[in-house]
């Protein structure tokens, strides 16, 4: 299953990207999308579990998971106000 | 009642966004940039957000706030990009018909935007470092 992956911040600075493509096995669940993203990047891994993913908008567990065609985000925590 | 915003926000518009005749009290919270972190001195802060899911959390948090207290409307404003020195990131406001409601429920708006927003700040220093900062974990008190 291809995943466009959304990232902020920290994140998006270190990928370079606000967008990343990942073709993940058939019904994964959030925490390959983590794996994958610290494996590609290594710098992430400091930040690896803080990390929190959001799917449509709303936050997920990194063991639920993944709806095709969802809009998929990993998120760092957050400090707005 | 929910935005983001590139330009300053105005207290005087939120406070009547939520004006209502059967309102006792408006409570409002203003965030506003401070000029140290620790004992480092801060030249200005920088705003991101994932902004339609930000929207989706701020809609949110009015219904939290709707479903834990008797309040009439809350309009809550964050700001993004370059905020100075005593600028405001981000106003709550809030209405009721009595105001320990209001007030309550201002301040319970402000502690769970800031767990559950995805909106995230850089520090911007005076001695020209930088760096993004998290919010502290839930059910930390000092926010």
């Amino acid at each position: 299953m291809k995943v466009k992956v959304l990232v902020f911040a920290h994140i998006k600075e270190i990928v370079g990207s606000e967008v990343i493509e990942m073709d993940l096995p058939d019904e994964p669940r959030g925490s390959e999308i983590i794996s994958k993203l610290v494996d590609d990047y290594p710098d992430i891994s400091p930040q690896k579990h803080s990390l929190m993913l959001s799917m449509n908008g709303e936050y997920i567990g990194w063991d639920d998971l993944l709806i095709a065609n969802s809009e998929i985000a990993v998120l760092t925590p957050v400090s707005g106000g | 009642m929910f935005e983001i915003t590139d330009n300053p926000i105005d207290i005087n518009e939120m406070v009547s966004k939520v004006s209502s005749p059967k309102a006792g009290g408006i409570a409002t919270f203003i965030g506003v940039t401070r000029n140290f972190t620790g004992d480092q001195k801060v030249d200005y802060l920088f705003y991101e957000a994932y902004h339609k899911m930000a929207l989706i959390q701020m809609e949110k948090i009015g219904q939290m706030i709707k479903d834990k207290y008797p309040v009439l409307k809350v309009a809550i404003t964050h700001r993004l990009g370059r905020v100075d020195i005593e600028e405001a990131s981000v106003i709550i406001a809030v209405s009721a018909s009595h105001r320990a409601s209001a007030i309550e429920a201002c301040h319970y708006a402000i502690d769970i935007l800031k767990d559950l927003v995805p909106i995230w700040k850089k520090e911007f220093m005076l001695d020209g470092s930088e760096k993004w900062i998290a919010n502290r974990p839930k059910g930390n008190e000092s926010k």
